[in-house]
């Protein structure tokens, strides 16, 4: 726990329902969690807060998880481990999430929440959040 | 407290089995799911196993529907291609197909005028965009904007020429694209709180005799709220598809225009201030009588204004007015937000289209909004119209005809008492 409490997971999610209970889960297993509700927003926290896990959904006011992944790579640099989680699950929306760097794509209604949190931590272990 | 949208449908009779009875049953058995959500929500004092497995099933209803949609969209769109694809090359039917058409031979090519309209500086095959050359794939025409699917002809030309047609496509991709639009919404629209209903009940069994009863009323109350947005989406699709139908059939009774208009900016207060807008009202200072439904009414005054906030830009204006002339009732509401595209005309009524422009916006809608206004409002007797100007703002203009009878005109009258927060007319 006083490891995992070192590291900063990122929500990217729009739906306040959904943000809120990663939140709890997330801090209930010892992550430092930070929050944003749209695209614009992730990106600003991505810089201030510096966090090593992005959780990123898709569908967001603004900016879409797609072009914060995009803004991501053209600000270059170490990629930032970024899971996606969204309910968008055409096999093309999948293609283009891995080929613009996400290290996973979950969909939400497929899996339960300690698949998602598991997916964190496997992250965490295979050195990609630190 | 249901919606208004929610007690139309609970009031009115089962559509009968239409060209669109695919979506009706489907629709319903999410319904039935949704129900069992929402049971489960009241009856979570027990163990909450079977509020993960209702939510789980309502998850694959969703996909069955997405599937369902795709199909008949697929179907549509197979029918119409094969019978546009045979094309008669004899000489005078070449130059009178009212779609552009070429004729090639070697190097040299012969062009109908509908070809020579798009391609007026052709002299030769190396002249013609590379599907057009390769008799086959899809031609995008960047000055017009129009996408034509290159179909050779089964007959070749009268000089033994190859003859390719260019088939206006345009109108089935944007069908095409709105199609998917929607499924990803409706995907979206119900995914999303069923997700936070499935996660939040595996929390509420983790945490089972752990948390404290605030807690957990705060998980009860959450999953309420996640169970009523999936039963306001699903009623919203079956009211279109009972207005698509023709089976709903609103019972018209005398009110004042200005009640239910009051009313619907109650409603709409808190979306108002969020983005900061200002406001400004007219009334007429007496009754305007119209008869309608004031509940169905008021839900498509409610898309209207609706839109006019979600698409306005912050900080921006809202004017709504409401004027008669003794023959017919008119609200006009006006923002100042992203207003329609220009291309996009009276399909903006149509379901599940919306305007390029809306992308970027943080609005993921069902893209029902104002197609259930339109069909409600004609539904209703009355008129719907817009102006927009794209980048600037957009007007709505909604009329009723004006009611002239008197019985019931003191009762009515009695609600027209002013006191809205919004009310600064």
């Amino acid at each position: 726990m006083a490891i995992k409490s070192q590291i900063k997971v990122l929500i990217a999610e729009d739906d306040k329902f959904l943000r809120n209970v990663l939140k709890v889960k997330l801090a209930a297993e010892g992550f430092r969690v930070l929050a944003a509700e749209d695209g614009e927003e992730t990106l600003a926290v991505i810089a201030s807060g510096k966090p090593d896990i992005l959780l990123l959904d898709i569908i967001m006011p603004k900016k879409n998880g797609f072009d914060v992944l995009e803004d991501i790579q053209l600000k270059g640099g170490k990629m930032l481990p970024v899971i996606i989680l969204s309910n968008l699950g055409q096999e093309e929306d999948i293609k283009r999430g891995l080929a613009l760097g996400a290290v996973d794509y979950l969909v939400k209604s497929d899996h339960s929440l300690k698949e998602v949190v598991d997916k964190v931590k496997t992250c965490v272990a295979q050195g990609r959040g630190k | 407290m249901p919606s208004k949208i929610e007690s139309v449908r609970k009031n009115t009779p089962k559509p009968k089995r239409t060209g669109i009875d695919k979506e009706i049953p489907l629709l319903l058995v999410v319904s039935s799911g949704l129900v069992a959500v929402e049971a489960a929500v009241i009856l979570l004092a027990g163990p909450p196993y079977s509020l993960e497995g209702a939510a789980d099933t309502a998850v694959r209803v969703v996909a069955v529907i997405a599937a369902s949609l795709v199909g008949v969209g697929a179907i549509a769109y197979g029918v119409k291609k094969e019978s546009e694809t045979s094309v008669v090359a004899t000489e005078g039917l070449f130059d009178a197909l009212p779609m552009p058409a070429i004729a090639s031979s070697g190097k040299a090519v012969r062009l109908n005028p509908a070809a020579a309209r798009l391609f007026p500086s052709v002299s030769g095959i190396k002249d013609l965009p590379g599907p057009i050359a390769a008799h086959v794939g899809f031609y995008h025409d960047q000055k017009t904007g129009r996408h034509y699917e290159v179909v050779r002809s089964v007959e070749d030309g009268p000089a033994g020429e190859t003859v390719v047609c260019l088939v206006d496509r345009t109108a089935e991709l944007r069908l095409e694209k709105a199609k998917n639009e929607f499924i990803a919404s409706v995907g979206h629209h119900l995914r999303t709180p069923l997700t936070g209903v499935r996660w939040l009940a595996e929390m509420a069994a983790q945490e089972s005799g752990k948390g404290s009863s605030v807690v957990r009323k705060g998980r009860l109350v959450e999953l309420e709220k996640a169970a009523t947005r999936m039963t306001a989406t699903v009623d919203r699709l079956l009211l279109a598809a009972q207005l698509e139908a023709g089976t709903f059939k609103p019972a018209g009774r005398p009110v004042d225009l200005c009640v239910i208009v009051r009313s619907t900016l109650n409603e709409v207060a808190e979306a108002i201030l969020a983005r900061r807008l200002a406001v400004s009202t007219s009334f007429p200072e007496s009754a305007v009588m119209v008869s309608v439904d004031s509940e169905i009414v008021g839900a498509a005054i409610e898309e209207i204004v609706t839109n006019a906030i979600k698409f306005n830009r912050p900080g921006g204006s809202l004017k709504v007015q409401v004027t008669a002339d003794g023959v017919e009732v008119r609200l006009q509401v006006t923002d100042s937000g992203l207003g329609v595209p220009a291309d996009l005309g009276e399909d903006i009524f149509r379901k599940f289209v919306r305007g390029d422009n809306l992308e970027a916006t943080d609005s993921y809608g069902d893209g029902l909004g104002l197609y259930l206004a339109r069909s409600i409002v004609e539904v209703s007797g009355g008129k719907i119209r817009f102006v927009s100007k794209e980048g600037e703002g957009s007007s709505f203009f909604v009329t009723f005809p004006s009611w002239h009878g008197s019985s019931t005109r003191q009762t009515y009258l009695s609600e027209t008492g002013r006191g809205s927060v919004l009310d600064h007319d």
